[in-house]
């Protein structure tokens, strides 16, 4: 039997189960091996390759749902005074905000001079806001 | 060499030939293995197995969507800023007009509107996560539901701005009325650009058209739909709740 034909033959036949394990030989040190540098580890709770997992983003949207409907209930004048239902009202949107900038937008990841920057500016807004307002 | 040979051999070491022979891997498994880096993006055998490894995201502490597109948010935040600043400042000077004003919008919808578009901020932040573990049709999914979430608040809001205008009201009514329909109008434009962007996007993701490498794509994608629930979360208490 010529070698071509063995392995014609041999490429037809059923593969035993131990052939469909994954291969050992390939490779921690293969070039296409994951790094293990901990250096680039991600923080307990993350998931590879991402910057905040499908649980903390789940959670914002919750907490974001709730500041949205306390807002709603704190507008009525028989539940908060004017003024103080204001301030309450533009905490919760400086809040809100920075959930939504610091999670969504993932700012919490970058780099810390926007961070600061965009803070400064929200919180900076809402006091001039509740300080302009009647 | 009999079959126990060959098999041997098959299961072994691979020797250079069949390593360089084996097919490209799909750049996105790499980074599902646990792994905490990602492969330089490359279709090609050759330059697959040649790749460096990069940092992670956390790791490299980058801004997301890209430096260009975060001045643009910064202005646009700068902007609208500035329109809720004269917009307290106009309540200041004539607080019986604004009063009379808010009284005839709907803070339910406004708050309808809030929800939606926070759900579609979520989904959206949750398309860049998707496509990050390389799930093309969840990434396509979620920048859908985005976009839909998009189209149900214009409905509202045209719904909103149907009502006011039956009853008249136009951009000289007013200064509580002027400041609404400009600041709410500049914001829908945004909305509308926002599904604009979100839909063809999903689209494509769906296609399998975006790899590691587009990540900038989703990414600025997702930062501009964020952009506008931002401008929104501001919004919705100025003019439909502080009384």
């Amino acid at each position: 039997m010529s070698s071509d034909s063995r392995i014609r033959k041999n490429a037809t036949r059923k593969r035993p189960d131990s052939a469909l394990a994954p291969d050992p030989a390939l490779a921690p040190d293969s070039a296409l091996a994951p790094a293990t540098d901990p250096a680039l580890a991600f923080a307990p709770g993350q998931e590879a390759g991402t910057r905040h997992g499908g649980r903390t983003l789940f959670v914002a949207w919750l907490a974001l749902m709730a500041l949205t409907v306390g807002s709603y209930a704190l507008s009525d004048p028989a539940r908060a005074p004017g003024a103080s239902a204001t301030s309450w009202l533009l905490s919760f949107a400086v809040f809100k905000s920075h959930l939504i900038a610091g999670i969504y937008m993932e700012m919490w990841h970058g780099p810390r001079v926007w961070l600061v920057l965009m803070s400064s500016f929200l919180i900076a807004e809402a006091t001039l806001i509740s300080i302009v307002l009647p | 060499m009999g079959r126990k040979g060959m098999r041997r051999k098959g299961s072994g070491r691979r020797t250079g030939r069949e390593a360089r022979a084996r097919p490209p891997r799909d750049p996105f498994r790499e980074d599902l293995s646990g792994s905490t880096s990602v492969l330089r993006p490359s279709h090609s055998a050759k330059a697959c197995c040649v790749s460096q490894p990069i940092p992670s995201p956390q790791a490299r502490r980058e801004l997301s969507g890209g430096v260009v597109l975060w001045l643009f948010v910064a202005v646009e935040l700068l902007t609208f800023g500035l329109f809720f600043f004269t917009f307290a400042l106009g309540r200041r000077a004539d607080p019986a007009s604004f009063a009379a004003g808010q009284a005839a919008l709907h803070p339910l919808l406004g708050m309808l509107n809030t929800c939606v578009l926070l759900t579609g901020g979520w989904l959206a932040a949750y398309g860049v996560l998707a496509h990050r573990r390389g799930q093309s049709g969840m990434t396509s999914a979620c920048f859908g539901g985005a976009a839909a979430s998009g189209l149900v608040f214009m409905t509202i809001k045209l719904f909103e701005y149907a009502e006011v205008l039956g009853n008249g009201v136009t951009f000289s009514t007013s200064n509580f009325w002027f400041h609404y329909l400009f600041v709410t109008g500049l914001h829908f434009l945004h909305v509308l650009a926002g599904v604009g962007f979100l839909l063809p996007t999903a689209w494509r993701a769906g296609r399998g058209a975006y790899g590691p490498e587009d990540g900038l794509t989703i990414e600025a994608v997702a930062v501009f739909w964020h952009l506008v629930d931002l401008i929104w979360v501001f919004l919705f208490p100025l003019f439909y709740l502080v009384r």
